[in-house]
């Protein structure tokens, strides 16, 4: 391993592995970051079919996906760095320099000439849409409950409830239902689903999961674990209409109510914040007009549904800072 | 007449179904897949199924797989016993065939992750 | 018969003569009766208060409002039967613990007894954890006076103990003209209440030098720089940790339920992992001192809860505000804040709080729109704040007498009984003297029997034996020592995977994700825990042997997975 490289991404997500294939490509000297034990990302716990469908006209799972990349990856000797965690990214004249740590290499420098943040994103979490009654266990986000039982094999409940109706919320009624628990009902307070029709069709319908739209959790019940969600209409200013309260028992609450782009790496940086996406605001090579050489792609540029899409981002991302790196050079 | 949402890509067209003496008529379809899928639905719904195994491998507690072909959507909760059923017991190539003919039919069980 | 007369003259001035009764009771006020509302069973209770009786017991019944369930869980041992401590603390609240550190001075043996699983679950977790200047407490109160000391105290104790103390001061933000007329009566209560520090007016011009992002309509403000700031639970953690390490036992998981009396004594608390004897009984129990008094036949004060509810905002607030914020009490618009402020946090946070709000229940800690919305207004003080930076929110509930003043003293019918009750706000600043107030009692208790003497071993320092790493050059350092300080397992708040083995192995046992996050911040940014938990939880399992279905979010009643998968 070199300490200097002309193009650093951090993230080896859908997004960091496309742009550093094509970075690479491109003839740049790249080297991926991954805090995780392995390549994948995201994609990792996402064992469902959908993915590739654009790109490659396959129903992919996720896994098998990311696993193409990873293939690719090997193939172009681009090296990674896996359980490495990047502390510190500033910027130096010319040169970005970031401080690492890794139980194996321990505190570390690196310096780039550009850098990629494929960070992927994070979940919404019931204190962030203002969930209010007791503080039991049982409340999951949808990635954390698809992480406990595809990862790890464990179950988050046997009888829940799901809030939101985003594609992951949908696609866990499914898994949890596969894995012979009861699916309550999936509760959106918009008066239409957020996720793809398809999945409305192929996770809920096709296992009679009740819809509720223009409802939402208002009240959690339970002092140790959760026994019950009380759930509530709402009008058009989604206030809470009286006298439509229910009580739903229940022994989860998975949450699917949003992704957050996980851009905190950059807050030493002079980046500017993306009030609607919340990501960095980026020109159309996926760069930061404030700090030149910075790139951002995927989901820590703005969540996008389809992979395909994220990997496209990648590229975009990997080619301008690759030739970023070449100028830089001269 | 029915409603249903092509499943095949992610444009996920809506779909009408009319039955006519002449077989099925599809409306709403952006491409032939989804007229073959709507058909298909009518007669006889089908799904990939993609779950987790039991695995041997330490520090590996589930692995990801998925059938090799549409299953029948009435059996699929039989086809999740059947899968449950195995057990990984070494680290295989991502795509590699894990059982065979699942609850007698010729559907195969394949491995969709790569292990590390 | 005078003050009886008052009393029952003030029930009806209520329009509370005919459903609410008063009588006396050994030497306080008993209210009986029943009425429709929980504000007219508080209404009475004030009414009763302060009119010569030693306290009130407010017996009222509420329509509608019935018991409460009050939890606790029994490992099943009987480890604790027949043993004998010189001191039993009921409570490991910040009280409790800080008791045990004053008496673990002392060669006696000492255990606290703690029903929740971890130490500081109830009210000294869930608060501000400010460290007030005492100006706020009416003088000649026993909160003006614990409330002086205890702040004073507070920096030795930080030091000695090593948790995080800042005196930021408080600035008592002017919202109009008028209230700088107020400044020398301010001035003459602080000082009657021996405020330290240079507290002083400071001006429009002076306030925005010093906080640049207050909102524009402040006219100047009180500033008290001896207002200070720390982790109310770390403390208390730290507190019981140096007790420990002082010969002291703390014993989770213990519900006191009842007491063995004999000729005026207690001859051993009953609990669910057996009957332990003892020399001397400390109530520190908070929210529930009154039903320990009453166990011992000593009833004579009953406790009211008032809830609060608190708001956190990111991490990163922290930066935009220095000293605490908060508005004059007399002048509170009611629409507006009421009471409590904008608090820069020791971890760096900003916190909204508190709400005050009479409700029936003693650890009933669920939150609720409309005292949330309450809070939010708040944001209101710091231009640079806003509700998107909500990370969390909970309530606590102080545990407040009739009188609204802290009762520390000996029983006057229990021999060797000593009780620390009612100390609501400000009991965490005022802790340390109340601790030495408490020990003092409960040595001369002691002495009656038996020589107490001085130990020569004590050690104040606490030895501290994890901790989270917040400088890249510490960490550098650590990793050198042991790689697993370098597999970052809490990404929002770099958090390692031997930091959380520390913890776990630290000298107070913790194994719920609870315990974890109140030591070290692992699972407390802002994702919640989101990517973390399953690591943590893998790492309890491992560490101590637990099987992952088995570990709980805060004990036995609350696992967080429901078994394996199929
Ligand atoms: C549950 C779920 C279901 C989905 N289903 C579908 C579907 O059916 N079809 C479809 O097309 N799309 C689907 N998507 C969308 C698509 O999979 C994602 O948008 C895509 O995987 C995001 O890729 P990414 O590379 O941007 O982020 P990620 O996959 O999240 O990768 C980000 C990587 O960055 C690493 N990282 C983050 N911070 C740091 C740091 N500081 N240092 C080092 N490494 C870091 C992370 O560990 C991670 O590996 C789904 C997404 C989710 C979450
Ligand atoms: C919202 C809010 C904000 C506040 N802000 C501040 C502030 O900024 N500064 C300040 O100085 N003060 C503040 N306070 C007050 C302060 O929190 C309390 O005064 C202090 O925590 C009380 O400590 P304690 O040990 O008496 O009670 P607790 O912490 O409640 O401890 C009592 C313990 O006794 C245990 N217990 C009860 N019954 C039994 C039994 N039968 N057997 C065994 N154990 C039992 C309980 O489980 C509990 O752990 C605030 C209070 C609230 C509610
Ligand atoms: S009909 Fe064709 S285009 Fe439309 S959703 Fe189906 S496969 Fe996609």
């Amino acid at each position: 391993m070199k300490n200097v490289y002309d193009v650093i991404v951090i993230g080896a997500g859908p997004a960091g592995m496309a742009s550093a294939l094509t970075a690479r490509e491109k003839g740049s000297s790249v080297l991926i970051i991954e805090r995780e034990d392995r390549p994948g990302g995201i994609l990792n716990q996402c064992i469902h079919d959908g993915f590739g469908l654009v790109k490659f006209n396959e129903k992919l799972t996720g896994p098998e996906y990311a696993d193409r990349y990873v293939r690719w990856i090997d193939e172009a000797g681009i090296e990674i760095l896996t359980s490495t965690f990047l502390l510190e990214l500033i910027k130096d004249e010319d040169e970005f320099r970031m401080k690492l740590v890794s139980a194996e290499k321990g505190v570390f420098s690196l310096r780039g000439k550009a850098v990629v943040v494929s960070t992927g994103c994070r979940e919404r979490s019931d204190r962030q849409i203002f969930i209010h009654g007791d503080r039991p266990a049982g409340i999951f986000t949808a990635g954390q409950a698809q992480a406990f039982i595809n990862r790890m094999g464990y179950m988050p409940g046997r009888r829940a409830v799901i809030l939101g109706s985003g594609d992951i919320g949908l696609i866990m009624a499914r898994r949890l239902t596969l894995e012979g628990a009861e699916v309550e009902g999936v509760y959106e307070i918009q008066s239409r689903p957020s996720g793809l029709q398809r999945n409305i069709s192929q996770c809920l319908n096709d296992f009679s999961i009740p819809l509720h739209l223009g409802r939402t959790v208002s009240r959690v019940i339970g002092k140790g674990r959760i026994e019950a969600v009380e759930v509530v209409s709402v009008d058009e200013r989604m206030n809470p209409v009286k006298g439509t309260e229910a009580i739903v028992p229940c022994d989860c609450l998975i949450l699917s109510v949003g992704l957050i782009p996980e851009i905190d790496i950059l807050k030493d940086l002079p980046v500017v914040k993306d009030g609607k996406t919340g990501g960095i605001v980026t020109d159309d090579r996926m760069e930061s007009p404030q700090v030149p050489g910075l790139f951002s792609c995927g989901n820590a540029h703005h969540v996008y549904d389809l992979v395909d899409y994220v990997s496209e981002s990648g590229e975009i991302a990997g080619s301008a800072a690759s030739e970023f790196a070449r100028e830089a050079a001269i | 007449m029915k409603n249903m949402t092509c499943i095949v890509c992610p444009k996920g067209c809506s779909l009408q179904i009319e039955e006519k003496e002449s077989g099925f008529e599809v409306r709403g379809a952006l491409c032939p897949r989804g007229e073959r899928y709507a058909l298909q639905e009518m007669t006889d719904p089908r799904r990939t199924l993609q779950t987790t195994i039991r695995t041997a491998i330490p520090g590996c507690r589930r692995a990801a797989v998925r059938t090799s072909k549409e299953v029948p959507l009435g059996e699929i909760f039989s086809y999740m016993d059947a899968i449950k059923g195995v057990i990984l017991e070494e680290k295989k190539e991502c795509g590699s065939v894990l059982a065979r003919g699942l609850c007698g039919s010729d559907v195969d069980l394949i491995l969709t992750e790569r292990l590390y | 018969m005078n003050k009886l007369k008052k009393v029952t003259k003030e029930l009806a001035k209520l329009g509370l003569g005919g459903d609410v009764q008063a009588s006396e009771f050994r030497k306080s006020v008993r209210l009986t009766g029943h009425v429709g509302s929980w504000d007219e069973k508080v209404a009475a209770g004030f009414a009763a208060a302060n009119r010569g009786y030693k306290g009130v017991l407010n017996d009222i019944t509420v329509e509608g409002v019935g018991e409460e369930k009050i939890y606790r869980y029994d490992p099943g041992d009987r480890d604790l039967e027949g043993r004998y401590f010189d001191v039993l603390i009921i409570g490991g609240g910040i009280i409790g613990c800080a008791t045990a550190r004053e008496l673990a001075r002392y060669d006696i043996s000492i255990a606290i007894l703690e029903k929740e699983e971890d130490l500081a679950m109830q009210t000294s977790s869930r608060n501000d954890g400010m460290i007030h200047p005492g100006f706020a407490a009416h003088p000649g109160s026993k909160k003006a006076h614990y409330n002086i000391l205890g702040n004073r105290m507070y920096t030795k104790w930080a030091e000695e103990l090593g948790f995080e103390l800042k005196r930021p001061g408080s600035l008592v933000l002017f919202p109009s003209r008028l209230e700088k007329y107020l400044v020398p009566l301010m001035k003459m209560r602080a000082r009657k209440n021996g405020v330290d520090g240079h507290y002083r007016y400071i001006s429009r011009k002076k306030v925005f030098e010093m906080e640049p992002n207050v909102t524009e309509d402040q006219q100047g403000a009180f500033f008290l720089p001896s207002a200070g700031i720390i982790s109310p639970y770390k403390a208390t953690i730290a507190m019981a940790e140096n007790a420990l390490q002082n010969g002291a036992d703390v014993f989770l998981n213990c519900f006191v339920e009842s007491f063995e009396m004999d000729g005026g004594r207690i001859a051993s608390v009953r609990i669910g992992r057996g009957t332990v004897k003892c020399g001397a009984v400390i109530n520190c129990a908070g929210n529930f001192a009154d039903i320990i008094a009453e166990l011992a036949d000593d009833r004579f004060f009953s406790l009211h809860g008032r809830k609060g509810t608190e708001c956190i905002l990111d991490r990163n607030t922290g930066l935009t505000q220095h000293s605490i914020l908060s508005m004059p009490r007399l002048i509170q618009r009611k629409s507006k804040t009421k009471g409590g402020g904008v608090v820069p946090c020791i971890e760096g946070n900003i916190l909204l709080g508190p709400t005050a709000e009479e409700q029936p229940w003693r650890e009933d800690f669920s939150t609720d729109r409309g005292h949330f919305q309450e809070l939010l207004q708040k944001l209101d003080l710091n231009t640079k704040l806003s509700g998107s930076s909500v990370i969390t929110y909970f309530s606590g509930i102080r545990p407040a007498s009739w009188e609204e003043d802290f009762i520390i003293e000996p029983s006057e019918r229990v021999a060797n009984l000593v009780h620390g009750a009612a100390i609501q706000s400000p009991g965490v600043a005022s802790a340390p003297a109340i601790a030495v107030d408490l020990a003092k009692m409960t040595v001369d208790i002691l002495s009656k029997d038996k020589t107490v003497e001085e130990k020569t071993g004590f050690n104040p320092r606490r030895t501290v034996s994890y901790h989270q790493i917040e400088t890249v050059e510490e960490r550098r350092e650590m990793v050198g020592k042991n790689p697993l300080y370098g597999n970052i397992i809490c990404r929002c708040e770099t958090i390692s995977e031997q930091e959380i083995r520390d913890v776990l192995r630290g000298p107070i046992p913790v194994n719920s994700l609870d315990g974890v996050k109140r030591r070290i911040r692992a699972g407390a940014g802002r994702c919640h825990g989101g990517f973390c938990t399953p690591k943590i939880m893998e790492i309890i399992s491992d560490e101590l042997g637990i099987p992952m279905v088995e570990i709980t979010r805060k004990g036995d009643s609350s696992p967080v997975l429901s078994g394996e998968a199929k």
